[in-house]
């Protein structure tokens, strides 16, 4: 299984899309912060506090979300797309440990842009916050869980669409329906229909947010961790399996 | 054992039968030619060996096992599919270390593949801008990565230049020699006559033929043609002798199973008029196009 996810890591690595994701983690969040820290105080925009980093941190929460989601998109339908995966079988015919592979290498390279990402966060932010004479403590254990539940978030996405994927088969099908329900409409439309405002919080979208917007009437962080990772987990498993059973022609 | 066995497959893709109760073998150490016309379910047949895809029925083993139950397969088998398995964006060498990593093969292995194919130069360059030819070859250094027994190869002539199919035959000869099985199919019999030992002959998803390539060639038809006033008279004085006799125009006769000896004997014996006699040898192709009930079609 270690070779399988080493090679699945290799692909990635050896393909620009993967590389340019991310390094524009590192090099967006540096940006995107640059402009949150010179925009604050300004009328309209929230003042810089002693939480000024717990909420630096998840900035890029979004974006950061919505690249693992195509990340993870792409390195599943590509193989499809491609036909990689008549070599990628051929070596291991026992595809459903390749799609698990697959899941964990999306899962280890969404974990990577979140770290970059937020290691840009700390770069850019702590210098400029001190110049600002504005103390933060760096051992605030609130930025550490922030930190981690952004990086658990970012590799859950890659897998959600890893698992949508294997399940659409069709890259173009798996962006369009990705984008759709990573831009929220679909889930509150759905939470909307039924007349249960308090639903969303469990649907996938809602319960990531639990660990991108904490508090904001969300679930706490490792229930929705918990939540999110088993729709992951399901779509995965249904991808897996519709996967491992065509007829590859 | 026969390295390839396969054994009443079938496969079934909505309303259209590709394979019907398919049987052949093929011995360990044999080069084995898998012909047959464009859909007659050659690929489907190799897919359905390679486990890639499901049969409807029978079984399809290689080394007396489903490819899917091969311990180690990219060790035991290297295949040549279409020509598209490539990621545009990924150099040539990046695909095969990746594929020699999730096999456990030593990725430097990639480097001696490229070499094997010619590819050496191109290695560091994006598969994206590779000729047909060049992907040809790639798939070849991906089937040899793990130095396998048996090899499979579909239409690996598709794409290549002369130089390249020349190329091509030296390379199955050479691994022919090793002791390595190979099946290559092929629609043209005489893309791959010159290299191969035995040959299986589909048509429509059935059988055809499997025999020796010797033994196809005898099986050629030798046939004499005749221009003659007295087309009636010579024949029936050559199918007394035997002969297999065809009116073919009104002072025209196919005669086969005669020699043109025998067939002038015949004829100056019963004081026949000969115009023109011309002996005619019917080649592989036509053998071959006979046997797939396709000849009409094709002239």
């Amino acid at each position: 299984m270690t070779r399988l996810v080493h090679a699945e890591l290799v692909k990635l690595r050896t393909t620009r899309t993967a590389r340019a994701l991310l390094v524009l983690a590192a090099v967006g969040t540096a940006a995107l912060i640059a402009v949150v820290l010179l925009l604050a105080g300004r009328p309209g925009q929230p003042a810089l506090g002693e939480d000024a980093l717990r909420q630096l941190v998840l900035v890029p929460a979004q974006p950061l979300t919505l690249a693992a989601l195509i990340l993870g998109i792409l390195g599943m339908a590509g193989e499809l797309r491609y036909g990689t995966a008549t070599p990628t079988f051929l070596v291991t015919p026992h595809r459903g440990r390749v799609v698990v592979a697959k899941l964990a290498a999306a899962g280890l390279t969404g974990l990577a842009m979140a770290l970059a990402s937020s290691a840009a966060v700390l770069a850019v932010g702590l210098p400029w916050l001190r110049a600002k004479g504005i103390e933060v403590a760096v051992a605030d254990p609130g930025v550490a869980a922030r930190i981690a539940g952004l990086a658990v978030a970012v590799a859950l996405f890659a897998v959600a669409g890893t698992g949508l994927a294997a399940l659409l088969r069709n890259q173009v099908a798996a962006l369009v329906v990705g984008l759709l329900w990573w831009s929220q409409g679909v889930e509150r439309v759905l939470a909307g229909l039924l007349q249960q405002p308090g639903l969303e919080r469990w649907l996938p979208l809602g319960a990531a947010s639990a660990l991108t917007r904490p508090g904001d009437g969300s679930l706490p962080m490792w229930a929705g961790a918990l939540v999110f990772a088993a729709y992951g987990l399901v779509l995965a498993l249904l991808g897996a399996r519709l996967v491992a059973h065509r007829d590859l022609t | 054992m026969a390295a390839i066995s396969v054994q009443g497959l079938s496969k079934r893709f909505g309303e259209v039968l590709a394979v019907d109760q398919l049987d052949f073998q093929i011995d360990q150490g044999t080069v084995a030619g898998f012909l047959g016309p464009n859909g007659a379910g050659k690929t489907t047949t190799l897919r359905m060996l390679l486990g890639l895809v499901a049969p409807t029925a029978g079984t399809a083993t290689i080394a007396g096992r489903p490819y899917r139950e091969l311990p180690d397969p990219a060790r035991r088998v290297g295949a040549v599919l279409e020509a598209s398995g490539f990621h545009p964006g990924r150099s040539a060498r990046d695909h095969l270390r990746a594929l020699a990593v999730a096999a456990g093969i030593d990725p430097g292995r990639a480097d001696q593949t490229l070499e094997l194919t010619g590819l050496a130069a191109a290695g560091r360059r994006r598969v994206g801008g590779f000729s047909l030819g060049m992907r040809q070859r790639l798939g070849l250094a991906a089937a040899l990565l793990g130095d396998p027994e048996v090899l499979i190869l579909d239409e690996p002539a598709n794409g290549l230049d002369p130089e390249g199919v020349h190329w091509l035959r030296g390379l199955v000869r050479g691994l022919a020699d090793q002791g390595r099985t190979v099946l290559v199919s092929s629609h043209v019999l005489a893309e791959v006559a010159q290299t191969v030992d035995q040959v299986v002959i589909i048509d429509r998803g059935r059988l055809v033929a499997q025999s020796t390539l010797a033994a196809l060639t005898a099986g050629a038809d030798r046939t004499v043609r005749v221009r003659t006033p007295q087309p009636e008279a010579l024949r029936d004085l050559l199918v007394a002798r035997g002969a297999r006799v065809t009116l073919d125009g009104p002072d025209r006769l196919v005669v086969a199973g005669a020699s043109t000896e025998q067939v002038g004997q015949a004829a100056a014996a019963a004081g026949v008029v000969l115009h023109e006699m011309r002996f005619e040898r019917s080649n592989l192709e036509d053998v071959f196009l006979e046997l797939t009930g396709r000849k009409g079609e094709h002239s």
